[in-house]
């Protein structure tokens, strides 16, 4: 009977460590990894919203041999309705359309720039979601400007 | 579990430093954006300014009586040094920005990549690579930071600074400007001295203007249809001295009073260095000297001495392509000019007319006086004549001037040598196939001047 009683009490133990071992592995590697893998992907979003954003320093847009960063500059301080005139060459070009043809070309219509420089507001894109997880870029842009401004100008990505 | 955590730090921390290094590519993709407008807005101040500009701001001086343009070298060391200034004023206001995360160091050098080959054959017309240099930057987040130099290296394109400076420097060295406005000197005889761009002198005025317009025509015929062209004429004097001490019909006047920039901003190396149109004063001769050695066919003579000191600028807006620059984006491309000549002008000579008597002076010049006479005239005064030897007659050659002259049958003859100043005297006539002398020369001649070779005789 004594035996019999120690043999049930050793089982109780192993099956209170299994669980609690089962228990702990769930915290543990359980909850940890989704997150982790959650950072990645979240990282990856951002890393990708950088790449574009940065692209605008890089890319030549086909035909007009102008980076966009150039192109938006000459937008926020010469442009008008979203036209931007580059001489007999090429006349005026739509900057604003341009700006739609990039982005979406990356994000579909998961974006929106937003530009304010003195008292022009410049907003392209599409109207950010509620309740969604948004990436936000506040990034610097040089100007055509004799003293050497820049503007600040914010991107949404979702 | 320890596996498991090391492993989550070391993906955090990787992602991290990715995320630091997009960062700084954005951050190099900022000053290579600031270097191209830089770019613009140097290229632009240069060209408005003709390649270079002084204290004062004022304008390169592309010709000063002949051409001075600057060269490549002297035209890449301004655009850089002017390039750099504006970029740096980007980079300083980034670093103005409270973005504490990031340290970046202004460029110490900027370099135009071309030279004469590139610029001249037109391969950097349109385009052309820019390279600057000396900056860093690093950021940091936590503990965690990325650096790196911040050399760049830029094809600028859409910009035709060097298409404008080749045509330029091409017209400059051909131009018919300062030869035209030498042949302007002629107008300007008889005229008062002051501000020919008022009425002191229209048709000096009107032949300035028609140079320019021609310089313009010849400017305007190297650049393609989108580039016009035009000119200002800024500043105009003249002045004219009769029987002035001028050699040539058109050398460098060096003290002009108006209309002299250009030695007053650029003493030196701009202008004085390469005036080099004629005149020389290590080269001048005696005047008088150089008059009586082939004045014995017996002539008056009159002159002014024209100067003219000219201003002007010649511009050309290039209409291709506008630049990412505020304001007018347009690329004008502006040299100055100035002229400072003078020259012996209006030249008037009357043959003398001979008499079986004597040899006289007669005609009247339009304006001043007649500035050398080589036959004596006829008329002859009351006042107080000296006595001449005998066989030789007293006449007047002007107020106080009385001179001795032999009466002879060639009069005016080339024989008959004169000397200048009074007084002036006419050796005898001998027959004979040279010249004779007179063993004893009449008293008052002091200098004797050599006789014509080949005299003729009737």
């Amino acid at each position: 009977m004594k035996g019999q009683t120690k043999e049930i009490m050793d089982f109780v133990i192993i099956i209170v460590g299994v669980s609690i071992m089962l228990i702990m592995s769930y915290f543990l590697f359980g909850s940890k990894t989704p997150h982790i893998t959650s950072i990645s992907i979240e990282q990856h979003q951002y890393a990708r919203t950088l790449d574009t954003v940065t692209n605008i320093f890089y890319t030549r847009i086909p035909g007009i041999d102008k980076v966009l960063a150039q192109m938006l500059g000459d937008l926020i301080v010469s442009g008008k309705d979203g036209i931007v005139d580059y001489g007999d060459r090429y006349g005026g070009i739509n900057v604003t359309k341009i700006v739609y043809e990039n982005f979406d070309a990356y994000f579909d219509k998961n974006w929106n720039l937003k530009i304010i420089y003195e008292d022009k507001k410049l907003e392209f894109g599409y109207s950010v979601p509620l309740g969604k997880r948004t990436r936000t870029f506040i990034m610097k842009l040089p100007l055509p400007s004799f003293e050497g401004e820049s503007i600040t100008a914010e991107f949404k990505n979702w | 579990m320890f596996t498991s955590t090391t492993q989550q730090k070391r993906i955090i921390e990787t992602l991290k430093l990715s995320k630091l290094s997009k960062y700084l590519d954005f951050f190099k993709g900022f000053s290579r954006e600031s270097l191209l407008l830089a770019v613009h807005k140097g290229t632009q101040s240069v060209a408005e300014h003709g390649g270079e500009w002084n204290e004062e701001g004022e304008s390169r001086y592309w010709i000063c009586n002949s051409d001075i343009s600057p060269d490549i070298e002297t035209v890449r060391f301004f655009l850089s040094e002017t390039t750099k200034e504006y970029l740096n004023r980007y980079i300083t206001n980034l670093k103005d920005e409270e973005l504490t995360n990031l340290y970046i160091t202004n460029v110490t050098c900027v370099d135009y990549d071309v030279n004469d080959n590139s610029v001249m054959s037109g391969k950097n017309d349109e385009r052309f690579n820019v390279g600057a240099y000396g900056s860093n930057i690093n950021i940091s987040y936590e503990n965690d930071s990325v650096q790196s130099t911040n050399n760049i290296y830029e094809e600028i394109a859409q910009d035709r600074f060097w298409y404008m400076y080749r045509n330029f420097k091409e017209w400059s060295q051909t131009t018919s400007f300062p030869g035209c406005i030498c042949g302007c000197l002629a107008s300007g005889c008889c005229c008062p001295a002051g501000d020919c761009l008022t009425d002191v002198c229209p048709s000096f005025k009107a032949c300035v203007e028609k140079c320019f317009q021609k310089a313009k025509g010849e400017l305007q015929s190297k650049f393609d249809n989108y580039v016009k062209c035009s000119y200002t004429f800024d500043c105009c004097y003249i002045e004219t001295q009769v029987c002035g001490n001028v050699q040539s019909p058109c050398e460098a006047w060096r003290d002009a009073p108006k209309c002299n920039n250009c030695f007053k901003t650029n003493p030196g190396p701009l202008c004085s260095k390469n005036l080099n149109l004629l005149g020389n004063d290590n080269n001048k001769k005696d005047y008088y000297t150089l008059r009586l050695e082939d004045e014995c066919k017996g002539a008056c003579e009159s002159w002014d001495e024209v100067r003219g000191a000219i201003e002007g600028g010649f511009y050309c807006k290039d209409k291709k392509y506008l630049l990412s620059t505020e304001d007018d984006r347009k690329l004008i491309f502006s040299v100055n000019v100035m002229m400072n000549v003078k020259g012996k002008q209006c030249e008037k000579v009357v043959k003398c007319k001979g008499s079986d008597d004597e040899c006289v002076c007669n005609g009247k010049p339009t304006c001043g006086v007649w500035c050398y006479q080589n036959c004596a005239p006829g008329e002859e005064s009351n006042e107080n004549p000296p006595a001449c030897e005998e066989g030789w007659k007293t006449v007047s050659c002007g107020p106080c001037d009385w001179r001795c002259v032999k009466l002879c049958k060639q009069v005016c003859n080339s024989n008959i040598n004169y000397i200048r100043n009074v007084p002036l005297v006419c050796y005898p006539c001998t027959p004979g196939p040279g010249p004779t002398y007179p063993p004893n020369p009449p008293p008052g001649p002091t200098t004797t001047v050599e006789p014509n070779p080949q005299p003729t005789w009737e």
